[in-house]
């Protein structure tokens, strides 16, 4: 009797439970949630009781239940985050999860995430794409909180790399923090940092991982990145401290190569490369910028610094502007029987430089401000030149994202939540991209159009869509750009709509 | 067109000097086309001052026609002044590593770690 009576109470709570999930009528859901944590704590004491009744009679077995109970009240990942993940078994994981996360908000979402770190810990004879359709079913009924998008961009990077899962994950800064579990956060952080390290860039790890929150991999690549990149007012980890990071962190034994190099790293003194090598000094001119140009090529954009950089444009303009060069190009092309076409060679050959330097620059790893400190750009220089070139595309680029996302908004035509989110990633990418190229000029330039499109869209997004988080999203990052500009009449209006929440 | 001008510049694709004869060239070309075909080892790759890269038939009979052209073979002659062996690294730029200090770009980190597929 007591036993039909405990899974007629499971029952009511769990139909309950699937009626209710995912509504967005919080104060609702919370009293639910309330009501659920206070029957479960009921039943626990209830069967205990019974239990340690029934012990007296040598049924042992009823200690199961109360125990259960607990477990689940106290515990209630502990099967999904123990077992089913670490396993990789995704249907288990998500379903698990989905269960368990009974009192979260937006257990769905969360789910989902829990479902794709499962998938990237799937045994490697097993065949992914049944789980990843699975998910990808079950992404498309989402209604878009942080945890969902976590789990939409690690599919995404699945599919495409991790490069073209960060620009999503970068927009989770101005997500509401009532939509933003702890736990999704920190996969996200750590998702940037591994991209990061891909990239081989330990200055943005060391600030990223400053911000993040900490979990064991977060805070033992800290601790590298403090070592990589030292700051003269704060001290970098010893070799101890750094063993016990590695010791907590996930995946030790791809670690262990990290540890090491952190461990053994002794700061590097940056020799002066004003002065050219008596080698160099000796060569022709044009060999010596092309050899500067080859030095570029060879590094990662993000590790070339502004000194290189404007060294190769010198080097450029001075064998542009060679005697010598001139007198060689000459020669070879009475050589090759083509008399007078040596000044439209040149043209041709500072026209390819000016093309080579802008292919180099769009890569947006360095802001004119660091190339050109004072900010006067010589537009008679190469590298000032492609510096000119590289700006106008880079907010030509802008404007048409922004005007391809007013047309839509005039259009009403509505895409699936995911790509909304992409849109959006796309189009701040682009901005970001242009201020840190074309620093605060620029970025006046960008937000005049930036505002007006995406304040409409995401009115839109709103009324009419109820896609509330994102709107919301939108809202506080239009709030914020236009406090950090001073416009006073755009904040106030973005003040209002962050104001009308989710 | 930026790493190619290096890349797939016709003088390092034939692995001749810009001073070459016209002769000079056609032999060189129609020899590595015929040691292609033959699928012999040395042919498959050719130095560069930035570094290795692949050689195909293709390749060798576009550097060949660009080089017909003397117009183009002007310009090709000015980005290929260096010599076709990789550039020895700057002094202070340690070979591969960042110069942030950090140890430079680790490729496989996404699947290392548990964020990208496994290998």
């Amino acid at each position: 009797m007591i036993l039909l009576t405990i899974g007629l109470v499971l029952a009511l709570i769990l139909s309950k439970l699937w009626r209710k999930d995912d509504e967005q009528t919080e104060p609702k859901s919370e009293d639910l949630r309330l009501s659920l944590r206070l029957a479960g704590w009921l039943l626990f004491f209830g069967s205990s009781v019974y239990a340690l009744g029934q012990l007296s009679h040598g049924a042992v077995q009823w200690l199961l239940v109360p125990l259960g109970l607990l477990l689940l009240l106290q515990r209630p990942m502990f099967l999904v985050q123990q077992v089913f993940l670490p396993k990789g078994w995704v249907k288990w994981t998500y379903r698990g999860a989905l269960l368990s996360l009974w009192l979260a908000p937006d257990r769905r979402g969360q789910a989902l995430l829990y479902g794709n770190l499962a998938l990237l810990r799937a045994p490697l004879h097993h065949d992914p794409r049944a789980d990843e359709e699975y998910l990808a079913a079950h992404q498309k009924k989402l209604p878009g909180g942080a945890a969902s998008l976590v789990a939409a961009a690690m599919l995404l990077a699945r599919r495409e790399g991790l490069a073209a899962a960060v620009p999503i994950l970068r927009c989770l800064d101005t997500v509401d923090d009532t939509v933003k579990p702890d736990w999704a956060m920190a996969v996200a952080c750590e998702l940037q940092l591994v991209e990061l390290i891909r990239i081989g860039d330990w200055r943005k790890v060391r600030k990223l991982s400053a911000e993040c929150k900490k979990t064991p991999l977060i805070e033992f690549l800290a601790g590298c990145a403090q070592v990589f990149v030292p700051v003269p007012e704060e001290a970098a980890p010893s070799r101890d401290r750094l063993y016990w990071l590695w010791l907590r962190a996930p995946q030790k034994q791809h670690l262990w190569r990290l540890l090491e190099q952190a461990q053994d790293h002794k700061p590097t003194v940056t020799e002066p490369t004003q002065n050219p090598s008596p080698a160099m000094a000796d060569q022709p001119r044009l060999a010596a910028a092309l050899r500067a140009l080859g030095q570029l090529w060879r590094r990662e954009a993000h590790l070339v610094r502004p000194e290189h950089l404007r060294k190769v444009g010198e080097l450029w303009d001075q064998a542009l502007a060679d005697k010598e060069t001139e007198r060689m190009v000459m020669t070879r092309a009475l050589t090759l029987t083509i008399p007078g076409s040596e000044h439209k060679a040149l043209q041709t050959l500072r026209t390819q430089v000016v093309a080579t330097l802008h292919s180099y620059l769009r890569q947006g790893a360095m802001p004119t401000s660091k190339l050109f400190p004072d900010g006067q750009i010589p537009n008679r220089s190469v590298l000032g030149e492609a510096v000119l070139a590289v700006r106008a595309e880079l907010l030509e680029q802008f404007e048409a994202a922004t005007t391809k996302l007013e047309e839509r908004t005039t259009d009403k035509r509505v895409l699936p939540w995911l790509d909304e989110w992409r849109e959006w990633a796309q189009i701040r990418d682009s901005y970001q991209r242009l201020e840190e190229f074309g620093g605060a000029e620029a970025r006046r330039l960008g937000w005049t159009a930036l505002h007006r499109q995406a304040n409409n869209w995401a009115c839109w997004l709103w009324n009419a869509r109820g896609e509330k988080v994102l709107a919301n999203a939108v809202f506080r990052f239009l709030l914020r750009e236009s406090e950090a500009l001073g416009d006073d009449r755009t904040g106030q209006l973005a003040k209002k709509n962050v104001g009308s929440g989710l | 067109m930026s790493r190619e001008r290096f890349l797939e510049n016709p003088f390092y694709v034939l692995g001749v000097r810009p001073s070459c004869t016209r002769a000079e060239l056609e032999r060189e070309g129609q020899k590595l086309l015929g040691m292609l075909e033959l699928g012999m080892p040395s042919s498959k790759k050719y130095q560069t001052p930035i570094g290795e890269a692949e050689r195909s038939p293709e390749l060798v009979r576009q550097a060949m026609a660009e080089l017909r052209d003397p117009h183009r073979r002007l310009l090709h002659e000015l980005w290929a002044q260096l010599p076709a062996e990789i550039l020895p690294e700057e002094p202070g730029a340690a070979a591969g590593g960042s110069e942030d200090g950090g140890p430079g770009p680790w490729p496989d980190a996404p699947s290392a770690l548990g964020f990208g597929a496994k290998k």
